[in-house]
């Protein structure tokens, strides 16, 4: 690019080295038209309103829970003695270990309220009919993982109403017939909640269920991305 | 309307492949709006708006941590949290079903949820009505899903205070 | 960078870098109400070290017999107790001063060994050769009734 001038959407730079600069990555990635089509150049409708805003909030919470997750991964221990101990720590001595830890469990909350008025809205307004059946589908599945995500980690703290809503709810399934046992013995990780079913929800609530999860959401979004936003009514 | 349609009706690789001077035009009759930097500055507003709201709730209603589990011991009143609530209501009602017998009330409560889970995953394909979008003209999807909708609120008041 | 953003219907440069100055500011701003929380929470806690508030530990004294060598938890830490011979009870921090190796004791030679670089160093500590820079550093160390005991220096 030999240019006075380099467009970006409404900016104008005329910058010689960050012109130089742009232009040597340009040349060897092709980012200008990256950018312009998913961003300088692109347009998005206008219908779009309050309602329509709940899925994208609900994946910012998220990247928002990931993040508040990996930061309680540093103090946290997984095992029934330090437990609740450094949860009790985090909260009480570590400074902002109180925000952290409560914007983490608020964000659990609030990601289940959102996903739940983004479902609502999507029904409402027919979203779901074709093109965009699979995408509904997909997007149950999402609501799904979030509650696993909510009922391993909810365990994590290791307080005695976690503890016991974890013996009832892995109860649960051992009234089916045939596979019931098998499912609560796989849940549990033995006869008894202890030490490896810490280990186990601990595992598949910061790595299993987050790893699946982002991949689903990225099903979910590539599909929008196929399919566009839908019309108005 | 019969145009805007037709734009917003088009997959986003059509979308993106629109010359410039038509995306300016759908900008300039209100039909579009520029990603940049209009709708990015909204985002972040957006999300910015969602931080503060987990920093207010997280200052006002701090985290609760309770006591330390203990095996031995099954505190009087076990709740769920409040997404599960309706979910162990319908095993709590299951238990009215042990007039088919003493094996009923622990399965019918897990299947009735299999079933609930299975016809939401199911819903574009139950409902063959597959054009009209507008809630007004397709009653029965409507009266259906606040049924749905309804019965899991009640549910969820029920758990909580049963 | 002398980009200036103008928008449409913002037109003149000065709009534009005023909203760019409003935007660097609030930018940076959000930017350090990040960082410093987040500084904060990771910046290191200090946790209490098992064994650590006692400054003294006691070692029966047939624990080590003469000749030999007993490494213990001293302070969170390890040291080592030898004797080297009947008179002498010597208590040393056995972090071999070059690079932090815990060093052996050889019973034969009556001296202590690194394994990682091949520092020697005496019954005392002191450097015989190899490359660490200063001798162990010593503990303290008395026998009181049938018992070793180890104090900081």
């Amino acid at each position: 690019m030999d240019i006075e001038t380099l467009h970006l959407g409404p900016i104008k730079i005329k910058n010689k080295i960050a012109i130089r600069l742009f232009s040597a990555l340009d040349d060897r990635l092709g980012v200008k038209e990256i950018l312009d089509d998913e961003v300088f150049e692109k347009i998005v409708p206008a219908h779009l309103g309050f309602w329509s805003c709940f899925g994208g909030i609900s994946f910012f919470l998220f990247i928002s829970q990931v993040l508040t997750g990996m930061l309680l991964m540093v103090y946290y221990e997984p095992t029934i003695e330090e437990a609740h101990g450094t949860v009790a720590m985090i909260m009480n001595e570590v400074p902002f270990g109180w925000l952290i830890r409560g914007a983490h469990a608020w964000g659990s909350n609030l990601m289940l309220v959102t996903i739940m008025i983004h479902m609502v809205k999507i029904y409402v307004s027919g979203i779901y009919k074709p093109p965009r059946e699979l995408n509904w589908v997909v997007g149950v599945t999402l609501f799904l993982l979030t509650l696993g995500l909510s009922f391993t980690g909810y365990l994590l703290p290791w307080t005695q109403l976690a503890y016991w809503a974890t013996v009832v709810g892995t109860e649960t399934p051992a009234a089916l017939p045939y596979v019931g046992e098998y499912i609560r013995y796989a849940m549990r990780g033995g006869e008894e909640i202890g030490q490896v079913t810490l280990t186990r929800f601990f595992a598949i609530h910061v790595m299993l269920l987050p790893v699946i999860t982002a991949s689903v959401i990225g099903l979910h979004l590539i599909q929008i991305r196929r399919q566009g936003i839908a019309g108005p009514m | 309307m019969a145009e805007q349609t037709q734009y917003t009706k088009k997959k986003e690789c059509e979308v993106k492949a629109l010359p410039m001077e038509e995306k300016k035009r759908l900008v300039r009759e209100g039909k579009a709006h520029w990603f940049f930097p209009g709708h990015i500055i909204e985002q972040i507003v957006l999300c910015g708006f969602v931080v503060l709201i987990l920093i207010t709730l997280s200052t006002v209603w701090p985290a609760h941590l309770g006591e330390k589990a203990d095996p031995f011991d099954t505190p009087d009143h076990i709740k769920p949290e409040w997404y599960f609530l309706a979910a162990y209501y319908s095993l709590r009602l299951a238990e009215y079903t042990d007039f088919m017998g003493a094996w009923a009330p622990k399965i019918m409560g897990i299947v009735a949820q299999q079933v609930a889970v299975t016809i939401l995953i199911l819903v574009p394909f139950l409902d063959r009505n597959v054009n009209e979008r507008r809630p007004g003209k397709r009653p029965i999807a409507i009266a259906l899903g606040i049924l749905a909708a309804l019965m899991a609120i009640v549910f969820t008041i029920l758990g909580a205070v049963v | 960078m002398s980009s200036d953003t103008s928008t449409e219907g913002m037109d003149g440069t000065r709009r534009g870098f005023f909203a760019t100055m409003a935007l660097a500011f609030f930018g940076s701003v959000s930017a350090l109400g990040f960082a410093y929380p987040l500084g904060m929470y990771l910046w290191p806690r200090e946790r209490k070290v098992k064994g650590a508030g006692e400054r003294s530990m006691k070692i029966p004294l047939s624990d080590v017999p003469i000749g030999e060598a007993r490494f213990v938890r001293f302070l969170g830490k390890p040291a080592v107790v030898v004797r080297p011979n009947e008179q002498q009870v010597i208590a040393l921090s056995p972090i071999c001063p070059h690079l932090g190796c815990i060093v052996k004791w050889r019973e034969k030679e009556k001296e202590f060994l690194c394994p990682c670089h091949g520092g020697r160093f005496d019954s005392k500590g002191i450097v015989l050769g190899g490359p660490p820079p200063f001798p162990l550093p010593p503990f303290s160390s008395s026998v009181e009734a049938e018992y070793i005991v180890i104090k900081e220096v």
